[in-house]
């Protein structure tokens, strides 16, 4: 079975990420994970990543807001990153604005949606959806 | 004449100064002195109304004018120049008393032309002082914008609610969540337990938060036409298993052809709200029933859901009935949000909602709401 190598967290709550982290232990998420702190982290990380041999990530789980750089600028952002990996991203936002779901859905590499708190099933979703394309 | 000029005079409070095409003023009423301070004698035949009115307010008009008929107006063409056309000219001045104080006033000047009407011979003005009006002009303005402000901090604290406080509460059921996956044997402890009971309710207060606000911020979505049978329909399809479990009878008598002015997602929740509240509120002591009609009303159509159960004493609760967190009845699903939200959902709709009831006899909640007519 198709198993997620190496997934992004970019997210800048502590309580979150602790959360997060045990939850991918819990439902054998990934093998590794990566963790950026805010929009602007992960760009610069991201594009070194992207441009030199290193691993890429399969999935990046995005937080929409943040400060410096959150996830819409985030979005636009990475769009033009050049990359020979197709890179699946799920935002995961505890905004239930109707218009945040909506902007989310015009972003083609945008996967889903996933309202906050994330439970141990919602990681069990992505992984099944990651397994089956 | 002497008629017209006893009309004149009578107008004490409203002046009326007439001009020979030149602009110097040939009649100066009583309300013309009352108002301005000066004297008939003072002005009459040797005055243009210039000494009346603010130069920076002739120069800017007269800025305007020059632009609209491509020549240069100053001076006193800027009074008659609409005039001159044949057009009423009615604006709002400045106006300048003998004592140098300033009023308001708003200005009508026309064109008297002699008896062939092919000439002008003069101009009359008149002037009805609007120093209340500005006053309570202004007083509207300041009232509005502090509710502008006010609203402006409201929509701020809703979105403070909607999103910091709503990922406070998400971060403690999650941890919850986790504690009790690492401490399974802790599940039934009385604390954790209680724990657990306080954080959902967190979650589902600020869950109905933002709902209200939602409601608020979707105010200028647009409104489309929908067949209201269709969407009861649709409701009552969702009901049916707590309706025949509570062995409550619901009889759909809407006109089908019926349409209303709405926005789906509201009008679901606000006849799910209703119709479930109609069974929810039954009356343990006889066979229960709702019943749903229509009827038009002015610009309405009625949505009538009347139900023969508990009953509501509308002299004691009327007004807390939509308010936010009030409960009637020891139900214990009872959370008092749905009719606070669905009045609010009604209003947005352009709608209202009546209500009327008797204790231990039944309910009718009236919804109106707008309709398309052709």
């Amino acid at each position: 079975m198709k198993k997620i190598d190496l997934a992004c967290i970019i997210d800048d709550d502590p309580i979150f990420i602790f959360g997060i982290k045990k939850m991918m232990e819990l439902v054998d998420f990934c093998n590794e994970f990566k963790i950026y702190k805010n929009g602007q982290e992960a760009l610069n990380n991201l594009k070194v990543i992207l441009s030199s041999g290193e691993k890429k990530p399969d999935v990046i789980l995005l937080d929409l807001n943040m400060p410096i750089v959150d996830g819409w600028q985030f979005l636009d952002e990475f769009v033009k990153i050049p990359s020979s990996k197709e890179i699946v991203i799920y935002i995961l936002s505890s905004s239930i604005d109707p218009k945040d779901m909506l902007r989310a859905k015009s972003y083609d590499y945008v996967k889903n949606y996933v309202i906050k708190p994330i439970r141990t099933k919602d990681l069990k979703n992505i992984l099944a959806d990651f397994q089956h394309s | 004449l002497a008629k017209l000029e006893g009309l004149f005079e009578a107008s004490s409070r409203v002046s009326i100064i007439a001009m020979d095409p030149s602009g110097i003023i040939t009649s100066f009423n009583k309300g013309a002195e009352n108002l301005l301070g000066y004297t008939k004698e003072e002005v009459l035949y040797q005055k243009t109304p210039l000494i009346i009115h603010s130069k920076e307010e002739i120069f800017k008009r007269g800025e305007e004018l020059s632009t609209i008929f491509k020549t240069k107006i100053e001076g006193f063409e800027v009074l008659i120049a609409l005039a001159k056309t044949g057009a009423h000219d009615t604006q709002e001045w400045t106006q300048i008393r003998k004592d140098g104080s300033r009023f308001p006033v708003q200005l009508t000047v026309t064109a008297i032309q002699d008896k062939k009407r092919d000439k002008i011979i003069g101009y009359l003005a008149v002037g009805m002082e609007i120093s209340k009006i500005k006053k309570v002009e202004k007083e509207a303005k300041t009232l509005l914008q502090v509710t502008k402000d006010q609203n402006d901090r409201l929509i701020n604290f809703a979105h403070i609610v909607s999103h910091n406080l709503k990922s406070h509460s998400g971060n403690f059921s999650m941890l919850l969540e986790l504690f009790l996956i690492e401490n399974e044997w802790l599940k039934n402890n009385e604390m954790i337990r209680l724990l657990k009971r306080a954080s959902g309710n967190l979650s589902e207060t600020i869950e109905h938060l933002n709902e209200v606000v939602q409601i608020n911020t979707a105010m200028n979505q647009s409104l489309v036409t929908l067949n209201l049978n269709d969407v009861v329909t649709k409701t009552l399809d969702g009901l049916s298993g707590i309706a025949s479990e509570a062995s409550v009878t619901i009889r759909n008598a809407i006109d089908t052809k019926a349409t209303v002015l709405g926005v789906p997602a509201y009008l679901d929740s606000i006849l799910l709200n209703f119709i479930s509240n109609g069974i929810k509120y039954r009356s343990p002591k006889r066979k229960s029933h709702v019943i749903l009609s229509t009827n038009k009303e002015d610009d309405f159509l009625v949505l009538n859901i009347e139900d023969n159960g508990l009953g509501i004493d509308l002299k004691k609760y009327e007004q807390k009935l939509f308010g936010m967190y009030k409960t009637f009845h020891h139900n214990k699903d009872a959370r008092g949000i749905g009719l606070f939200i669905s009045k609010n959902q009604v209003e947005a709709l352009g709608g209202k909602i009546k209500v009327e009831s008797k204790v231990d006899k039944g309910t009718t909640f009236k919804i109106y709401m707008k309709y398309e007519k052709n």
